[in-house]
């Protein structure tokens, strides 16, 4: 009785890290601020397919991609067929590339027209297990997780050096999937980038 | 004549010569990279095994040093893309050197890399002086951030 008190003790102190948001359940709501203070719930999207990108205006990779990479554009094509793109930066205050300023400034430089929601707290991160930035997770309009991981397959952020030696949109590849009625063919890669910058 | 108008040309006359700027003399275009650049977070270094006969397969080694806390990151697609004014013949424009790296654990951290290094390989031309030259990118991570550095190197080997 004991043992199987310390097993469970152990398992609810573990780090919420380690699983995330699993493939083909329910993606975990959340109600986080944007940029102008604005609360975002992804209750609000209900019937919609949606993109997260994890998100650090500061690191190289992030910078990478939407300055010569899978990202640039990437976010406004895919709202203009009706899909909702929503940045999140997990980053804890103080951390590199974190508070509004900052993002402000990213959305700017990058030219990016989709929110950005802060999670100051990692709790949002943490319940998908984004571990990079960037980190992409798709959700459909079950409210279902169908894709989670890199944005392509070029881990320098650049799309210049694809493994395989052809660049793959991942993220634009699980929406065609979506749009067509497919079940997404590609739907869980490893994530590349600068870690998410917790608090802890 | 008007008194000015002499004195306009009397002033005209005694103005020193107008003396043209000197011109630098031509010298060749800067060589771009060197055989090992340092930073704060890293240093890389392009070093020769030789000999390297006239016409022949050779190879120099490429190395990467973290520096600073920072450690090489092994998830970044380490690639040598070659300078266009090389005067030795590599097998492609680009070379990826991330699946033959070989990498030194950190002291402290052995799960992570705080050196790696990777051969380069090519084929040498006429006998003479040859140059070896690219730009490594690479990235180093610290617990706090990650870096990615386009480095040029350059190297002049000895063909004979």
């Amino acid at each position: 009785m004991r043992t199987l008190l310390m097993v469970a003790v152990m398992a609810v102190s573990g780090s919420t890290l380690a699983a995330g948001a699993e493939l083909g359940a329910a993606a975990p709501d959340f109600s986080l601020k944007d940029l102008d203070g604005k609360t975002v719930k992804l209750a609000d999207f209900k019937g919609k397919t949606v993109v997260l990108e994890w998100f650090n205006p500061e690191c190289p990779y992030v910078k990478a991609s939407h300055t010569k990479g899978s990202l640039v554009d990437t976010a406004k094509k895919q709202t203009a067929k009706g899909i909702v793109w929503l940045s999140i930066n997990s980053g804890a205050v103080g951390k590199q590339g974190a508070g509004v300023e900052k993002n402000r400034e990213g959305v700017k430089t990058f030219a990016m027209s989709n929110p950005v929601l802060l999670d100051e707290t990692g709790a949002t991160g943490k319940a998908y297990g984004a571990t990079n930035t960037p980190h992409v997770f798709v959700i459909n309009k079950d409210g279902k997780l169908v894709y989670r991981g890199a944005i392509d397959n070029s881990p320098d952020g650049e799309g210049a050096s694809p493994t395989g030696g052809t660049l793959v949109n991942y993220v634009n590849a699980a929406l065609d999937d979506l749009a067509a009625g497919r079940p997404v063919k590609t739907n869980d890669t490893k994530a590349y980038g600068c870690g998410v910058k917790y608090g802890s | 004549m008007p008194r000015w108008t002499v004195m306009l040309l009397l002033a005209a006359c005694t103005q020193p010569p107008v003396v043209a700027p000197p011109v630098a003399p031509a010298r060749a275009p800067e060589a771009v990279g060197a055989p090992r650049v340092e930073a704060e977070t890293y240093a890389v270094t392009l070093a020769p095994v030789g000999p390297y006969p006239p016409t022949s397969a050779g190879e120099v080694i490429v190395s990467i040093e973290a520096r600073a806390g920072y450690h090489v990151n092994a998830d970044y697609p380490v690639k040598f893309t070659t300078a266009k004014d090389a005067t030795v013949t590599f097998a492609s424009p680009a070379i990826p050197l991330r699946d033959v790296l070989h990498k030194t654990p950190c002291e402290k951290q052995p799960t992570e890399a705080c050196a790696a290094s990777a051969k380069v390989p090519f084929t040498a031309g006429a006998a003479g002086d040859a140059v070896v030259a690219g730009t490594l990118a690479f990235s180093v991570c610290s617990a706090e951030q990650c870096l990615i550095e386009k480095v040029p190197l350059r190297l002049t080997l000895s063909v004979r």
